[in-house]
């Protein structure tokens, strides 16, 4: 038989909580401020996930899912009419800008429409997209740069342009520019489709390069979960297929490898570690509510139970208000957390390096949030329930808050006020150490981030970060991306070396990306440094036999860094010696797991390399300069000669001392000269040096100037420390804000303690105080009752402090520039706050509990 | 000698048609060692006589003299003072400290007084009210006989003027009633003790050496 009872037991449960509006309020808030806690973490780790995947459609070019590349008219009409495109923009390729201004890089000029500019992020800060049928261009800030032409809407320019292999100069008159990303894959003038056809007309094109002139429908899908399948779907439903192909490019920034390849285990364990953290956060203030309530009301669900209420009902009254409860604290909790999650936002994302984008709003925030704050209300009155549901009518009306731990207790010695408080709090142990867990918790998060703030240790950062006081290369350096394009030139080395101040300077020379150095490597090793990578077997295997040379070696490309001897004191030495680099024939290794010293290595160099068009016969020096379809048809022409090293020393090589990227394989170090004779195309990385310490402002200034106006750009011994500093404040902030938001939670569950339990014995205290207890002994009782708690918090905090110090090992690896020192000062500081609290509450309570006479609260309560 | 006197004692409470005299002009005197039962129904004033008796609420006229002291001309904290070391309580519902032992509830109120007990004087009353193997137990631990014994030991501790004592048999069976009733007359005579009871029990009126009828607010016999 099945009753509908739903009603009733929810109209009981509304009525008991009408009934109790402190609690009500006291439980909304608990939940909200923990709902405050995973909102915030989850908005934070969702803007980081939306910043990296914002980085990567900065890399690509485009947050467009995917896109059909070189249609012609009649396939790009009927394909963008197709039901799963939501959303398509075009995009027409006119050539390539060249000449002068743009020997070092060159832009794409080409037709975009709104839709394709705004998913390329090409829409104009200033002005705007070019109109039809006019002489418009609209370009970025780095054209206006090349161009050296100031950013002004109107303003004429001149471009030479490579039109499909015809150099043609035409002028264009600006109609907006936009600031350029230093992340962008390439420049762009913007043109209208008007004067791209007539760009073709007037030069004859006949469109040799396959790419010119022909449509790119970039696309927005329903989804963006296989990208690559729904392409080729739509492609199979208008006829396309093998033998009518047509080339899709997909967005490898949707491809969901971003996020989670960065997550590592230890990201993941520290989240996971956040997380139980709050969770036990919350239980401890909502569950410690839920059980107060409870014993208060025992009494009610005994009655209840009289009158024929089961066990379930029961159960389900008290989850019913854990439900009503959170529908009301947990959207306060989501709204709130949102906001402190975006204002925290920008100091954590400013500390990484990907796109600083604004917080994220997505819904997973808010469901994840919602969902594990409803788990920890769950689970805190679970029990709370269940004790609610197995009252016994009879013993509820006998039930006081006492039951739990002695029966007697032996003594003859009477007591205190100090001793009536501490008999109260003993007798009550759960209560009491849920609370005193609670306030410990916030304490330790606060002592834990000054500790660690205060170990944090600027000279071993700086040791690692900077190997002078000034170190100046190109900006693309700085960005982990060095390649041949961006060295620093020889004579800005030699200008800023004999500069007023410098004291000592050095040049690191190294060779870069597309001509590195192959070393011979034993199958092991290669095996090893394979598998570190996590390559799959069967790829290794197949690699390993594909590349294995008559003497059993493998070949693999390798960094190298030819050092002056100024240069090699900032080496650390493990063994060896690094003096014999000067002779012909030795080298150095950083240390590494297959390389040891002694070992003799045969390095070959790449003395000529050219990439060749097979198709139009033209040879490119260097691989950047291979317009647009860059991977087909293109031959590679090599010279090579070998030279047999032996390795003289095993050594240390900071990462900001070389090329800040590595190429999974050992990275060597050999002398400047030995670089040069080897390899022509070495060139500088950067120029370090230090100054005297009058000139080091100056320098700092001068800098600041210099590398201003060209693509240098410089760091020092100032900005690392910055850097450090504002780590170092990052790390405050997050922490000082976990520390507040626990540290709410804890005093809540302190005063949602302190005011239950004087209330519910408030004919206790009336009866104490007829007997003949002044006021002041009361309110000193409490106020004991109050230091007892704030007392026990601190011993436990430094308890769980102490636990931490054989830690510090474990701290120092997560923090590499951590010199982990333990202090007690931040307890200390700690403790007059708390104790503030500890003496304010329980005086606050007495003045609200005397309103009411003696004689109301002799009869109340029964 | 009157050890406890009033003076046309008034309270009342609300105002207009609502007014309800809850004492209208109570005159009465206790001897010192005497014990009285007040008798009436509930809503006759009875509980607010002895309210007004032991300090606990302010009358809105006349006054109380207990041992030859104005008890109402003396501030809140001096008349808590007073209470302590003068008048001592027993209640319907005994109000004893659950998180603290028998003993130390009984000498709470002495030590609430800064005193030391009288060790002596102590221990007679634990032997009198036949508490001597509970002193360790905490309240929840005893029966409501057991608890209300705990409470006149509380009550005699402080060798008060006064014991006033609210429906001091109201929670217990009507064995256990008789019981403690015995031990109330028992400690009055051994110790001397001055004890006004209020109840509604006729039964357990007729114990106590004299008895006070109370009625809207007005003694109706027994002054």
């Amino acid at each position: 038989m099945k009753i509908n009872n739903q009603k009733c037991v929810h109209r009981l449960s509304i009525r008991n909580l009408l009934s109790a509006k402190t609690r009500c309020i006291v439980s909304v808030i608990a939940i909200a401020l923990t709902t405050i806690l995973f909102t915030s973490l989850f908005t934070i780790l969702m803007t980081i996930a939306k910043g990296f995947e914002e980085s990567n459609f900065r890399q690509v070019g485009t947050y467009s899912h995917a896109e059909f590349k070189r249609l012609t008219k009649e396939q790009y009409d009927e394909l963008r009419t197709d039901e799963d495109i939501v959303e398509y923009g075009l995009r027409r390729v006119a050539g390539v800008t060249t000449g002068e201004y743009f020997d070092k890089e060159y832009a794409e000029v080409s037709y975009m429409d709104k839709n394709y500019a705004k998913w390329g992020y090409c829409i104009p800060d200033n002005g705007t997209l070019p109109k039809e049928n006019t002489n418009e261009a609209t370009v970025d800030t780095r054209v206006l740069d090349c161009l050296g032409i100031e950013p002004k809407i109107g303003k004429s320019f001149t471009l030479e342009i490579d039109l499909d292999g015809i150099i043609v100069t035409e002028d264009f008159i600006l109609s907006g520019w936009w600031e350029y990303d230093e992340a962008a894959p390439a420049s762009h003038v913007l043109i209208p489709e008007s004067r791209l056809e007539e760009l073709f007309t007037k030069y004859n094109v006949q469109f040799y390069n396959d790419y010119i002139g022909k449509y790119g429908l970039g696309v927005m899908l329903k989804s963006d979960y296989n990208i690559e399948g729904q392409m080729v779907e739509i492609l199979e439903r208008h006829g396309f297929n093998d033998e009518n192909p047509i080339d899709i490019g997909v967005n490898w920034g949707y491809m969901g490898e971003n996020i989670t390849e960065s997550l590592d285990f230890g990201s993941v364990a520290t989240i996971a570690v956040i997380l139980i953290f709050i969770i036990f956060t919350g239980y401890l203030i909502i569950y410690n509510i839920f059980r107060i309530s409870v014993a208060n009301d025992i009494r009610h669900y005994g009655m209840l139970k009289t009158i024929g209420t089961t066990q379930t009902q029961i159960k389900s009254i008290v989850q019913t208000q854990a439900l009503i409860l959170s529908a009301i604290g947990i959207p306060i909790g989501l709204l709130v957390g949102w906001i402190t999650g975006s204002v925290l936002c920008p100091v954590v994302m400013s500390e990484l390096n990907i796109y600083n984008s604004s917080a994220s709003i997505s819904p997973w925030i808010f469901v994840f949030s919602a969902l594990f704050a409803w788990i920890t209300v769950m689970i805190s009155c679970f029990r709370p329930a269940k004790t609610a549901g197995k009252v016994s009518p009879v013993e509820a009306l006998r039930y006081t808050e006492q039951a739990s731990g002695f029966s007697s207790r032996n003594g003859k010695k009477g007591v205190s006020l100090f001793g009536m408080a501490a008999a109260r709090l003993t007798g009550s142990k759960g209560k009491t150490v849920l609370v005193v867990v609670s306030l410990a918790l916030s304490i330790v998060t606060f002592t834990l981030t000054f500790i660690l703030a205060n170990s944090f240790n600027m000279e071993k950062y700086l040791s690692d970060q900077i190997q002078a006081d000034f170190l100046v290369a190109d900006s693309k350096y700085f960005a982990y991306r060095w390649n041949k394009e961006n060295a620093i030139s020889l004579e800005d080395n030699e200008f800023l070396r004999y500069m007023d101040g410098v004291t000592d300077s050095f040049v690191t020379y190294a060779i870069p990306s597309g001509y590195y150095p192959q070393a011979y490597f034993s199958e092991k090793a290669v095996r090893e440094i394979l598998t570190e990578y996590e390559e799959e077997e069967e790829y290794i295997d197949s690699y390993i036999s594909r590349n294995l040379e008559a003497d059993g070696t493998i070949a693999q490309s390798v960094q190298l860094l030819g050092v002056e001897d100024t240069a090699l004191s900032k080496l650390k030495v493990y063994e060896g010696d690094l003096a014999k680099l000067s002779e012909n024939g030795y080298i150095a290794v950083n240390k590494n797991d297959h390389i040891k010293l002694g070992d003799k290595i045969t390095f070959l160099y790449t003395d000529k390399l050219e990439y060749v068009n097979t198709q139009t016969g033209t040879t490119y020096t260097d691989f950047e300069s291979i317009p647009l379809n860059k991977y087909e048809f293109i031959e590679i022409n090599e010279e090579t000669h070998k030279v047999e090293y032996e390795i003289a020393a095993v050594i240390e090589v900071p990462y900001t001392f070389g090329y800040r990227f590595s190429i999974d394989t050992p990275l060597f170090i050999t002398s400047s000269e030995d670089l040069f004779a080897q390899s022509e195309y070495c060139k500088p990385l950067y120029i370090a040096f230090d100054t005297t310490e009058e000139t080091e402002p100056e320098m700092e200034k001068f800098l600041a100037d210099y590398t201003k106006s060209s693509t240098l750009s410089y760091t020092s011994r100032a900005i690392e420390e910055a850097s450090f500093e504002s780590f170092k404040r990052m790390f405050v902030i997050l922490g000082a804000a976990l520390s507040i938001i626990v540290g709410l939670i804890g005093v809540l569950n302190f005063i949602n303690t302190m005011i239950t339990s004087i209330n519910s014995r408030q004919r206790e205290i009336a009866a104490l105080q007829a007997m003949g207890m002044t006021g002041r002994q009361l309110c000193l009782m409490l106020v004991w009752e109050g230091i007892i708690y704030i007392g026990g918090s601190a011993i436990t905090a430094l308890i769980l402090n102490l636990i931490t110090i054989p830690l510090g090992k474990l701290i120092e690896e997560i923090f590499w520039f951590c010199d982990y020192s333990f202090t007690i000062l931040p307890l200390i500081v700690a403790i007059p706050v708390l104790a503030i609290i500890g003496i304010i509450i329980p005086v606050i309570t007495y003045k609200t509990l005397i309103k009411k006479s003696i004689v109301e609260r002799l009869r109340g309560n029964e | 000698m009157a050890i406890l006197e009033t003076y046309n004692l008034k309270k009342f409470y609300g105002s207009g048609e609502n007014e309800v005299h809850a004492l209208d002009g109570v005159i009465l005197e206790v001897e010192q060692g005497e014990f009285v039962s007040v008798v009436g129904t509930s809503g006759s004033g009875k509980s607010t006589l002895l309210h007004m008796l032991g300090g606990l609420d302010r009358p809105d006229s006349g006054d109380v003299f207990v041992d030859g002291k104005d008890i109402f001309s003396l501030g809140d904290e001096e008349l808590t003072i007073f209470r302590r070391r003068k008048i001592g309580f027993v209640f319907q519902n005994y109000n004893l400290v659950p998180s603290l032992n028998v003993y130390e509830n009984i000498v709470l109120p002495i030590q609430l007084d800064g005193r030391e007990p009288d060790s002596k004087y102590i221990d007679s009353i634990i032997e009198t009210l036949g508490l001597t193997e509970k002193l360790g137990n905490l309240p929840n631990n005893l029966s409501g006989g057991q608890q209300q014994r705990v409470a006149i030991a509380r009550a005699l501790a402080a060798k008060p003027a006064i014991i006033l004592a609210d429906e001091p048999t109201g929670n217990l069976d009507s064995k256990t009633s008789q019981d403690v009733m015995g031990l109330l007359k028992i400690t009055s005579e051994r110790f001397a003790q001055t004890i006004v009871m209020i109840t509604h029990n006729e039964e357990i009126a007729q114990m106590a050496d004299r008895i006070i009828r109370i009625e809207d607010g007005k003694i109706v016999s027994g002054k």
